[in-house]
């Protein structure tokens, strides 16, 4: 629930009538206004009672709380989701897809596991798809073998890690080999918790708690928060799918519409733990990528198993406000030349990826010059006004494509044949030539076009 | 209007942009977005490409608008409303409107008052909220200046 611009400022010094300008901003209401959107902070107020801060920055903290695994640029953040149901906003930060390594499981079993995390990167729509995190679990009795296991993955990953084990000393141990990679201890629970609270006021490192049930949960997240530990992540004890799918969405729906600070943080779920079969434990983990999990552990994958956890993932945290696009700019496919074919089209994601790889598959090469319509298609982009004569002149123009070729013959998508003679005036000294309707017709098209090019 | 809204909402200030603003569903034409740092409105509409003074485009903003939810600063509205006398009345109407595109500066130059129709920053004048302060403060934007008393 965010709180109101005019709510915040009735809080502001003077009800917010002191106007002082000191923040930066003209008035109060305007400070008020700029918080209340989450592009100021309360520090530049220098007149605020404390406990009036405090309240202040409770009432502006996000419903869940954003905690971060992990350091530099493959850091994982999670958190911050201000929605119970992705069509009412968006959601924000994807859930993160962790591996399990056991310290009982074999060198080899041990370095293949690493090399997936690590190699199986898919790119689509313009995007790398990858999974994010490796998950450690003590598991032999021999704390020296945990530690090496623990230093192996901490020299040949720079992916966040979470560490799993029962017993604090080692969890500790382990988590002082690798502090500076930000790593989740597991699991914090009633039994550890007095053990484990001084050990991290020392040095602060993300706890994932766990508890039998969500009551007890809110007692410990409360214990933590009154020392001030609050880079927490949920793990509420669910046994299998159905009861986790039951807790995540009671977390959620607590934390943001109901703003109960206690479970307003990130959750863990545990599909390793709930299925033994490779594929039910693939489905289970797609469940919770749907049903608010902030991380998902698994045992293992191969590509096939996690490309569609990836996609999957994908459409889910895609922000349905935006349509997907890409740069606007030429592209050159292949090597073309100053006698290559110069193309447009529009700058959806899908659009441009369609029609390069059907270009791609033509074995042509070509400029393909995307033109911004704000991630619309060619046909919405030119009834919008943005795929027009008037706006696609000026961009060949300015985009430095007139250096790179020799044609002067540029193929629009026959879908907006009617913009032939409008781009012809606005493109003096250019040949327009009105090319297939749909993006599959091209490998037909495009190799005779090119070769009369090229006479 | 709670049985209309489905319990959502109780009130609505037809003719202000804060506290209980007007809800629109997606389909305006044009968004009267409030700029804290100058504590004034802009507009933007839907055929303005690029980003507007607050560094957000439109496709951008009418996500934040859209809805049917109250959201404060953030109005969608028809490009005619400017010709209103009721226009944002309570906030200051038209004399409060700090940035527009040069395009519908030009379209209702004969609606915005003559002494204040230079002092509407356009595309061309204010890029950024800093640029936006330095050129109100240059031309004495009645706004900026004080000028303008609510109602």
């Amino acid at each position: 629930m965010a709180i109101k611009g005019t709510d915040v400022v009735k809080k502001l010094p003077e009800a917010g009538k002191k106007n002082c300008k000191e923040c930066g901003f003209p008035t109060c209401f305007a400070f008020a206004m700029k918080l209340a959107s989450g592009g100021a902070t309360l520090d530049k107020c220098p007149y605020l009672a404390p406990e009036v801060k405090a309240e202040l920055e409770d009432a502006l903290a996000p419903a869940i709380k954003l905690v971060t695994i992990g350091s530099g640029k493959n850091a994982l953040p999670i958190g911050n989701e201000e929605v119970v149901y992705r069509h009412e906003k968006t959601f924000v930060h994807p859930t993160g897809i962790a591996i399990l390594i056991s310290d009982k499981e074999t060198g080899s079993t041990v370095e293949e596991k690493i090399r997936k995390i690590t190699e199986l990167q898919f790119d689509r729509v313009g995007l790398t798809l990858k999974a994010d995190a490796v998950a450690l679990q003590f598991e032999s009795g021999d704390k020296s073998k945990f530690l090496a296991l623990v230093k192996k993955v901490h020299s040949s990953t720079d992916l966040g890690m979470i560490l799993i084990s029962t017993d604090v000393d080692t969890l500790f141990a382990a988590r002082d080999i690798i502090a500076d990679r930000k790593p989740l201890l597991y699991p914090i629970t009633k039994e550890n918790i007095n053990a484990v609270i001084p050990k991290v006021k020392q040095s602060p490192t993300p706890l994932g708690v766990k508890a039998s049930s969500i009551e007890e949960l809110t007692t410990l997240t409360s214990r933590l928060k009154a020392e001030k530990i609050d880079d927490l992540v949920l793990d509420p004890g669910s046994k299998n799918v159905m009861e986790g799918i039951r807790d995540q969405t009671f977390i959620r729906r607590a934390a943001v519409k109901q703003n109960f600070r206690p479970l307003g943080y990130p959750t863990i779920a545990f599909p390793c733990f709930m299925a033994k079969d490779g594929l039910k434990e693939l489905l289970v983990a797609s469940a919770f990528v749907i049903k608010y999990a902030s991380i998902v552990v698994v045992s293992d994958f191969d590509k096939y198993a996690l490309l569609p956890l990836l996609v999957q993932r994908l459409n889910i945290y895609t922000d349905p406000r935006m349509p997907l696009s890409v740069e606007e700019k030429f592209y050159e496919i292949g090597k073309p030349d100053e006698n290559a074919p110069v193309l447009i089209t529009s700058n959806w994601a899908l659009t441009y990826f369609i029609v390069s790889s059907e270009v791609e598959g033509s074995k042509v090469d070509v400029f393909l010059c995307v033109k911004n319509t704000e991630g619309l298609g060619v046909l919405t982009g030119w009834a919008a006004g943005k795929f027009t004569g008037d706006s696609i002149g000026p961009f060949i123009r300015k985009c430095g494509i007139e250096q790179r070729t020799k044609t002067r013959t540029l193929l629009i998508p026959g879908k907006v044949a009617r913009i032939k003679g409008e781009l012809e005036e606005a493109m003096p000294g250019w040949k327009i030539v009105v090319g297939p309707r749909e993006a599959s017709d091209i490998p037909g098209f495009l190799p005779g076009f090119a070769a009369n090019l090229k006479k | 209007m709670a049985e209309r809204s489905l319990g959502q909402y109780t009130q609505v200030y037809l003719h202000s942009a804060f506290e209980h603003p007007h809800t629109s569903c997606g389909c305006f034409q044009a968004i009267l977005f409030y700029i804290p740092e100058v504590d004034a409105f802009g507009i933007v509409h839907r055929d303005y490409v690029g980003p507007t003074v607050i560094g957000e485009p439109f496709s951008k903003m009418a996500g934040v608008t859209s809805g049917g939810r109250q959201v404060e600063g953030s109005c969608g509205m028809a490009l005619e409303l400017i010709r209103s006398p009721k226009f944002f009345q309570a906030d200051g109407g038209l004399q409060r409107v700090v940035w527009m595109p040069k395009d519908i500066k030009e379209r209702y130059k004969e609606v915005i008052p003559e002494d204040l129709h230079d002092k509407i920053a356009t595309e061309e004048d204010a890029k950024s909220a800093d640029e936006l302060v330095a050129f109100l403060d240059k031309v004495g934007h009645p706004w900026v200046k004080g000028e303008v008393a609510l109602p």
